[in-house]
């Protein structure tokens, strides 16, 4: 169950991040200046809290 | 993964080439340098990654902005490089990129390892579970160490 959990979340984080990115291109501001590139804070705490093994696939 | 991650979207939400050099640094740069930071960011928060003390806001943001600055101007030099932008505006292209990386990092990071990520945590078996009463508690003391902070 666990290990299928964790394939779950491998095959959904790279489609979050696109969807996550492509808000930051709504979210601009002003002409290619996004107001916040979300998917970097999605990354970051993904990695703080799962840690590098989730990330080596 | 997060290479794979930070290519993907270069490629379906910008339409660059899938063998654009620029796409392909960056791609390995973003996971190199916010991994490294994640990675120290492990060992310096407690075992379950929440913000509990004003210590652990500071070390998230300390690290975290300096991971985006150095992203943010090695970023601009491959850009500079595969002569996607002059060299004329690197200060202001890393400006723009280290101010975009920054605000996500400092609100929606902090947020995710409060409330967003212990659930993953316990959806996949690693997390302890918690009694549902601190979670007014906890909420409040992220939003006083964020705003001392």
């Amino acid at each position: 169950m666990k290990e299928q959990n964790e394939i779950k979340v491998k095959r959904t984080a790279p489609s979050e991040h696109t969807l996550l990115d492509r808000s930051a291109v709504f979210l601009q501001m002003w002409p290619s200046i996004s107001a916040w590139y979300s998917p970097v804070g999605f990354a970051v705490a993904l990695f703080i809290v799962l840690g590098p093994e989730i990330h080596l696939c | 993964m997060l290479a794979i991650s930070s290519y993907l979207p270069g490629v379906i939400n910008y339409t660059q080439g899938f063998t654009d050099p620029s796409l392909l640094l960056i791609a390995l740069l973003l996971p190199t340098a916010y991994g490294t930071a994640g990675l120290f960011l492990r060992q310096r928060l407690n075992e379950d990654s929440r913000l509990q003390s004003i210590r652990d806001v500071m070390n998230l943001l300390a690290t975290a902005l300096f991971a985006a600055a150095v992203s943010a101007s090695a970023g601009t030099q491959i850009l500079i490089w595969d002569r996607n932008i002059c060299r004329a505006d690197s200060a202001h292209a890393a400006s723009n990129w280290w101010v975009g990386d920054a605000v996500a990092l400092a609100s929606l990071t902090p947020f995710l390892l409060q409330f967003v990520l212990p659930g993953v945590r316990r959806y996949l078996g690693v997390g302890k579970t918690e009694p549902k009463s601190g979670r007014i508690h906890q909420a409040f003391n992220l939003y006083v160490n964020l705003t001392l902070a």
